[in-house]
């Protein structure tokens, strides 16, 4: 039962990054993503 | 009360390893597959968490913090929706339960209930592993790696307070990919054999670099990406070779067919656009940050060729390569990144023993007491001349290292000047293919009369070059791979390539005190300060660790002697060939 919401989840998320996130070109960017070691 | 710090990295799929860190002093630090025996071996690793804690005298309860060598999340989301993360993804990862934290999550809670848990970035384990063993005190830094969650290379500063994460190149499919994928379509399937296309690179020619240039755009600063969107599986991997074989009009090598003049060809067209690449994303990553020195890290750095001429080039006033640029030194930098961050800052100082940071070889195996050699006088001055008169020694002592490299605790060693003593190694002890190079372990202090430039690489992180007095002239053409690796180019032609360069393992007191003397002891009998060094192992074997270990692989093998701590032992060659084959098939899979 778990690991079934745990897929539904998954999926949901995985749905949900696709819409929030966009494909990038090829090459350096800048980068915003931090060093914080806080999130997985 | 102590402060308790341990990283476990392995994450990806492979190479797992643990760091223990106890009030900022490394403790100790381990890969796993080198008690599962199982080359690049990706489980939990439970034994090297085990033995870190040994070494530290510590049990699982007083571990207060445990930090994993990725964001295995964002590594999750990336592989299932193909988009590279942002801060959306960011802030779910903050947001959802433990449980979304990757596979390792689960055993490591079962394990250390009490810690607090944390995820590093992993190209920042590899910049902070980096940065806390150079000599540098500030500086630029330049990872170029096969994927780190959603990203292949970045480049940004590090000092002791801060880490600034500048830019990065989004996706898996670029420099690292491009290499592993030639080297799979060279028929070197095994995980981590980029190496070997490396050193088959000087024999050929750079004829087809523009032909390799078809499978990849790239621009003026480094950017790179390959045409095709392949993933960082074995799977996508050998379905792409036709896309290779199209571009280059060569149909993929399998792993047993013999290396043609077209396939060595490639190897040297590959390291060549490698090269070119990585000196692009130098000078861009040197233009952005203004800094004078440059850490040169992640798995692609492991390419000590380019990192040799990388030191050379005056892009940089001077570039660190990592002493383990790959993921077994993974948690070993996520270890450090938490140290920094709870101390603030405050100087931190690693010594790293030589990477010397693995277990004792433990008690010698009943069976080998009847082969023990006797021997009068000091250990160092008997093995020298052992080595001397031609014969090839197991060398097991101390603390094993940490890290793809055998530093002269688990090594094979054997006399430098010997001719043919490189086909022998490869064939008869080694059992891999015959153009395989071997390193010289060289007395720091000698360097500069041997090799150009005279800089240290006491961690075999750098090529350099023959200098030129000790060069014989090479005829131009060879009738075949065989001539040419047998034609005495130098006096110590078993350690420097067809191209006269070689890895040097620069040997220093200070840092490998043992090798170091017995280096001292083989000069003083021959005149030469070199000795051929390679990992105790046979191909496709992890480096053994104990003592019963490495008496099976000296049995197995045409090692002459074994040295295990400070006893001697002859090899009894009871084996039969039939035997010895057997023996090896075990290791088949990753050869």
């Amino acid at each position: 039962m778990a690991k079934t919401i745990r897929q539904i989840g998954l999926r949901l998320v995985v749905a949900l990054t696709k819409l929030c996130t966009r494909r990038a070109r090829a090459g350096w960017k800048p980068s915003h993503r931090g060093v914080s070691l806080r999130g997985r | 009360m102590k402060r308790i710090v341990l990283g476990i990295g392995g994450l990806l799929g492979h190479d797992a390893n643990a760091a223990l860190m106890i009030d900022g002093r490394l403790a100790a630090s381990s890969q796993e597959e080198r008690f599962t025996r199982v080359k690049h071996d990706g489980v939990f690793p439970h034994r090297a968490v085990a033995d870190c804690l040994r070494q530290g005298g510590l049990d699982c309860g007083q571990v207060d913090e445990v930090v994993f060598a990725e964001k295995s999340f964002q590594s999750l989301l990336f592989d299932l929706s193909g988009r590279p993360g942002n801060a959306f993804t960011r802030t779910l990862g903050r947001l959802l339960p433990e449980l979304w934290g990757g596979y390792y999550t689960k055993p490591a809670r079962a394990l250390f209930p009490g810690a607090r848990f944390s995820y590093a970035w992993h190209h920042l384990t590899h910049v902070a592993g980096a940065f806390h063993t150079s000599p540098f005190q500030r500086a630029a830094f330049l990872c170029v790696d096969g994927k780190g969650e959603d990203y292949s290379a970045s480049g940004g500063v590090i000092d002791k307070g801060e880490l600034r994460l500048l830019f990065e190149q989004p996706y898996e499919n670029g420099l690292g990919m491009f290499y592993t994928l030639v080297t799979y379509y060279l028929g070197f399937c095994s995980f981590g054999s980029e190496y070997k296309v490396m050193g088959l690179a000087p024999y050929g020619r750079p004829t087809f670099v523009e032909k390799l240039g078809r499978l990849f755009t790239t621009d003026g600063q480094g950017g790179f990406r390959l045409r095709a969107p392949i993933r960082f599986t074995e799977e996508s991997m050998i379905g792409a070779f036709p896309i290779v074989a199209d571009a280059t009009g060569v149909p993929a090598r399998g792993g047993k067919d013999p290396l043609t003049d077209a396939h060595i060809d490639i190897a040297a067209s590959l390291q060549q656009v490698f090269e070119d690449e990585v000196f692009k994303m130098a000078r861009f990553v040197r233009s952005q940050t203004g800094e004078d020195n440059l850490l040169f890290c992640g798995g692609c750095a492991q390419n000590c060729v380019t990192a040799g001429k990388l030191r050379s080039a005056n892009i940089f006033s001077d570039v660190f390569n990592s002493p383990v640029g790959g993921d077994m030194g993974s948690g070993f930098g996520a270890a450090i990144l938490r140290e920094r961050e709870l101390t603030g800052g405050a100087p931190l100082k690693i010594e790293t023993h030589g990477f010397l940071l693995g277990p004792e070889p433990g008690p010698v195996p009943d069976e080998a007491q009847p082969w023990r050699v006797p021997y009068e006088g000091e250990l160092h001055a008997f093995v020298a001349e052992q080595l001397a008169v031609g014969k090839i020694v197991g060398w097991v002592r101390g603390g094993m290292e940490l890290g793809a490299r055998a530093l002269g605790a688990r090594s094979i060693i054997a006399d430098s000047r010997q001719p043919r003593m490189q086909s022998m190694l490869n064939l008869k002890v080694k059992f891999r293919e015959s153009f395989r190079p071997f390193a010289p372990a060289i007395l720091a202090e000698d360097c500069a009369d041997w090799f150009d430039p005279a800089l240290p690489s006491d961690f075999m992180q750098y090529t350099a070059g023959l200098v030129p007095s000790r060069r014989n002239p090479q005829p131009a053409q060879f009738a075949s791979l065989r001539e040419r690796l047998d034609f005495p180019r130098c006096e110590i032609a078993s350690v420097v390539h067809v191209d006269y360069s070689a890895r040097l393992q620069t040997v220093r007191p200070e840092t490998h005190p043992d090798f170091h003397r017995l280096i001292t002891a083989f000069k003083a009998i021959t005149g030469v300060p070199i000795v051929i060094n390679t990992s105790f192992n046979v191909s496709g074997q992890p480096i053994v660790c104990t003592a019963t270990e490495a008496w099976e692989c000296f049995l197995n093998t045409d090692i002459d002697l074994l040295v295990l701590n400070d006893q001697v032992f002859r090899n009894p060659f009871q084996r039969t060939r039939e035997e010895k084959l057997s023996w090896l098939r075990q290791f088949a899979k990753s050869a």
